[in-house]
């Protein structure tokens, strides 16, 4: 009975394997040096193409009965039905006369299906073959997908980076933000709790930002309602950052001046009222009554961060994929004192030392921001994508991890010069599941003073991705 | 009764009204038309048709020529596909003929199928080539909407490959790589124009977002302005799709300022940090107005690459709307030596960035030929504080040469009122180009190539 049963479920398998792999078509990579490629992300034509295809398997389908009549006619392939969130790659001959389509792939992730040169003409028709070919006159953006030499390389491109703006889902759920990507109008709504890739996760970031997303940049509003999730250890809630509405943006530059890195910028700002008085020693907060939780006030005036991101040519064992991202980071924190009235005031100190008897300040003077200029430097690496290591798979208790478009470990270390370390280990248990673990640890003797950061502390995360 | 009756058939006439034009609507669903652009099986078609009239004596009722074009529609009913209408097209005359069907027939199922199988050169048929072939369509061609980047692009960057103007703006575009080198002077879009502002903006950019670097400018504005605004150095990113746009700007107010450096030292007015959001569409300028006689439209329009597919289009106009949000600041320079050299503090005495002090209105339409030879714009900017502009602007291009101008128009009564220092509660008004406003017009040439 069970050999039965493990009979049958085997030939289901393989039914499931073989309509899983008929699914697409096999596809053979390109040479890049003899031929460019590039997505269609201007949606009109996309739609063009869509329709073109369906008019074409129109025209070309079994139910057609004059198909069938005719004899000896070998039977065409079926273009497969391209949908609203498929890439649409054109790919052109570099040295060719002909100003042509050489082929047009359209699909996702591993599933590309291929119009070939050869029926391009019928299904296309040349008025959308000279608009698809005429790049300079719509939006489009490089594309790597069809100079990939293995499936598995094609696999990582598709696996988003950390610093993506477009993510490889188009809904994405966890304790730092939650991502919604629509299919048809090539935009994303992103909401974040926390900023770990400038250095301040859940409610170090002060805020809640709010924004709207293209496939390389976003745009949005900071909200002063910090959020912090699954967070231990003390954070110092006293002097924690307060913020007040802001905005922030991103941008992404994929494959910079064709070097394969990809330039990475961010910013926010806080917009905070104006501050009168100088408040330089304690005696300011008895003599104007100040309430304590509103005695150290930190604002963001300003973060950025500038970073390029790429793969770094080292090959490891049981590792696909190391990227480096070096950049520059900058942070501004004003430092306030607020009334009753939430009237701020410029404070000049943080600290009483009762050893030396003398205020700590934040400068010479009556100076109450902090500047933070840094270097900015992470690693990133990940196991191999759909691939359980052999000293995990002889533990049966871990039959339950099932991978095949993800790695089943993320590792990341980042480092800010005078502000902090970060290191994160996610683990996927499927392709939509993981576990994340970040610690933090603040650096000693930096810049950035008076304590409104934590020394360390400990984030555990939970991330679920999917498609609609 | 007699009022009955006729409401109920008023009631049934309407009905049958919608029904015919929902059968009708789906009927059109169905049909699939195309052109043959396949040159040799459009004459061995007509060709063979033709011999087949000689054949049946019926030449003499024929119009069609051997240099005439097959447009094809094919209907689908169910799981029948079917030849609906033929028509043989002259681009000469411009004249549809129809096909004999019944001689049609008869040249044998090969050639038929091979029209109707569709595996040839093919191609798109427009709005006038629908009607001969007895269908109508109310949708625009689709195809018309890539004007949309070339709308953009004459303002996003350069249509060219490097653009260097007297309008202190500079492109170096890389076409493989869809990059670009920008220097631009001002924050146009917030209203806050080169002419006023000391301020150049450096930066790099792709088809779709570009991210800077502010550095401070010295300004040698015109007479008309008063009180410019000062620069500082800061960043800034912005984006620009089809349908919507924005940009985020941030100058340091923390900076050191040197002394003789700033415009005013009791006064320096600097915008430290903005945003700005926008929608936006793009419309082919020929659905407002008939430009077509218009004769020296007619010169420009000459040589348009793909006129014959867009018709009558002349150009493309793009319109934006958006809400900015802008943070003034006022603010004097700290005591110093008069040292040009020393780096002096701000000391601020006062921000403009609650909602109802930082908000504003930003309209702007954007108009490009598309012979790429004009381009034109105009734009609002309001703000609840107070502060307004307007510009316009044009430009012709002749080979590698490009004539323009700006006017920047600066209302009456438009400025902001900071509190002049944190000891009193004194107002301070900033005009920049006085209380009486003020209007410049800036002439510029541009090379391009």
């Amino acid at each position: 009975m069970k050999i039965k049963s493990l009979v049958s479920s085997k030939i289901a398998f393989a039914f499931v394997f073989l309509f899983a792999s008929a699914d697409a078509q096999e596809v053979k990579s390109l040479d890049k040096r003899k031929f460019i490629a590039w997505t269609v992300d201007h949606m009109p034509y996309h739609i063009l193409v869509e329709d073109a295809i369906i008019d074409y398997n129109t025209l070309n389908t079994l139910e057609n009965p004059r198909i069938q009549k005719k004899k000896g006619v070998k039977k065409l392939p079926i273009l497969k039905e391209m949908r609203a969130d498929d890439l649409l790659i054109i790919v052109q001959q570099k040295k060719s006369t002909k100003n042509e389509i050489h082929e047009i792939w359209y699909g996702n992730g591993l599933n590309f299906d291929i119009i070939p040169r050869e029926i391009v003409d019928w299904v296309l028709s040349q008025d959308i073959q000279e608009a698809l070919i005429e790049k300079d006159q719509y939006l489009n953006s490089p594309s790597d997908v069809v100079f990939f030499e293995s499936e598995n390389q094609r696999l990582l491109a598709s696996y988003s980076s950390r610093f993506s703006l477009w993510k490889q889902h188009n809904f994405l759920l966890s304790t730092e933000e939650l991502y919604l990507r629509s299919n048809l109008l090539q935009y994303s709504a992103n909401f974040a709790f926390g900023n770990t890739l400038v250095g301040l996760p859940g409610s170090l970031f002060g805020s809640t930002s709010m924004g709207v997303g293209t496939r390389n940049s976003e745009i949005g509003i900071r909200f002063p309602a910090p959020i912090n999730l699954l967070s231990f250890k003390d954070l110092k809630d006293e002097k924690l950052l307060r913020e007040y509405l802001g905005l922030y943006s991103k941008v992404t530059i994929d494959n910079m001046f064709s070097t394969g890195a990809a330039f990475h910028a961010q910013m926010g700002f806080s917009f905070f009222p104006r501050s009168s008085t100088i408040a330089s020693d304690t005696t300011f907060f008895s003599r104007n009554d100040i309430d304590p939780k509103d005695r150290y006030v930190n604002i963001i005036d300003m973060y950025a961060l500038f970073a390029a991101t790429f793969e770094a040519p080292v090959k490891i064992p049981a590792i696909s994929r190391v990227t480096f991202t070096p950049g520059l980071h900058y942070m501004k924190v004003a430092h306030r004192t607020k009334d009753k009235d939430d009237k701020l005031y410029n404070r000049t100190f943080y600290e009483y030392d009762y050893a030396t008897k003398s205020y700590q300040r934040y400068g010479d003077g009556d100076k109450s921001s902090t500047k933070e200029f840094g270097l900015y430097g992470r690693v990133d690496l990940m196991t191999e994508i759909g691939v359980i290591p052999k000293f995990l798979q002889q533990y049966e208790f871990l039959d339950f991890i099932t991978l095949s478009k993800v790695p089943l470990f993320e590792l990341s270390l980042q480092h800010i010069t005078n502000l902090n370390t970060i290191t994160s280990l996610a683990v996927n248990i499927n392709d939509n599941v993981s576990f994340s673990m970040t610690t933090y640890s603040g650096a000693e003797g930096g810049t950035v003073q008076g304590g409104w950061l934590p020394e360390k502390n400990l984030w555990l995360g939970v991330r679920y991705r999917s498609d609609f | 009764m007699n009022l009955n009756i006729s409401t109920k058939k008023i009631h049934k006439a309407v009905l049958s009204l919608l029904f015919c034009s929902m059968s009708y609507l789906f009927a059109q669903q169905n049909l699939i038309s195309w052109e043959v652009a396949d040159p040799q099986l459009n004459r061995k078609f007509i060709e063979m048709y033709l011999n087949k009239l000689i054949e049946n004596d019926k030449f003499e009722q024929n119009s069609i020529q051997a240099s005439d074009v097959i447009m094809v529609q094919m209907q689908q009913q169910g799981d029948k596909l079917t030849l609906k209408r033929l028509r043989a097209k002259n681009y000469d005359s411009g004249e549809y003929r129809r096909f004999m069907m019944d001689q049609v027939q008869k040249l044998g199922p090969d050639i038929l199928n091979t029209i109707m199988d569709r595996k040839y050169k093919w191609a798109e048929i427009n709005r006038r080539d629908l009607s001969a072939l007895e269908t109508y369509s109310n949708i625009d061609n689709i195809l018309n909407e890539r004007s949309f980047k070339r709308a953009r692009d004459g303002f996003w960057w350069t249509t060219s490959q490097v653009e260097v103007s007297t309008n202190q703006s500079v492109y170096i575009r890389s076409k493989s790589t869809n990059q670009a080198f920008r220097l631009e002077t001002g924050i146009s879009d917030l209203g806050l124009h080169r002419q006023f502002f000391g301020n150049t903006i450096l930066g790099l950019s792709n088809d779709i977002s570009s991210t800077y670097f502010i550095v401070p400018r010295t300004l040698n504005a015109d007479k008309t302005i008063v009180q410019p605004l000062d620069g500082t150095f800061g960043i800034g990113f912005k984006f620009d799709t089809h349908s919507i746009g924005g940009q985020v700007n941030y100058m340091d107010s923390g900076n050191k300022f040197k002394t003789g450096r700033v415009v005013d030292e009791e006064h320096v007015v600097l915008p430290s940090a903005s945003g700005l959001v926008y929608w936006s569409n793009t419309f082919a300028i020929n659905n407002f107005v008939d430009l077509s006689n218009i004769s020296f439209l007619k010169r420009l329009n000459r040589n348009i690459s793909g006129a014959e597919r867009t018709d009558e289009a002349f150009g493309s106009l793009r319109l934006k709307v958006g809400l900015s949000f802008t943070e003034f600041i006022h603010a004097k320079l700290k005591p110093g030596t008069k040292d040009t050299k020393e780096g002096r503090d701000l000391e601020i005495t006062d921000r403009l960035n609650k909602v109802d002090e930082a908000l504003g209105f930003f309209v702007r339409s954007e108009l490009v030929t598309d012979n790429k030879k004009i381009k034109a714009y105009a734009q609002a900017n309001q703000s609840f504080n107070g502060f307004s502009s307007m510009s316009l602007g044009a430009e012709y291009s002749i080979k590698v040469l490009k004539l323009g101008f700006e006017v920047v128009n600066i209302p009456k009564g438009s400025g902001l009122e900071f509190l002049e220092s944190n000891s009193s509660e004194n107002l301070w008004k900033w005009y920049p180009a006085g209380e009486e406003g003020g209007q410049i017009i800036s002439p510029y040439i541009s090379f391009h190539f």
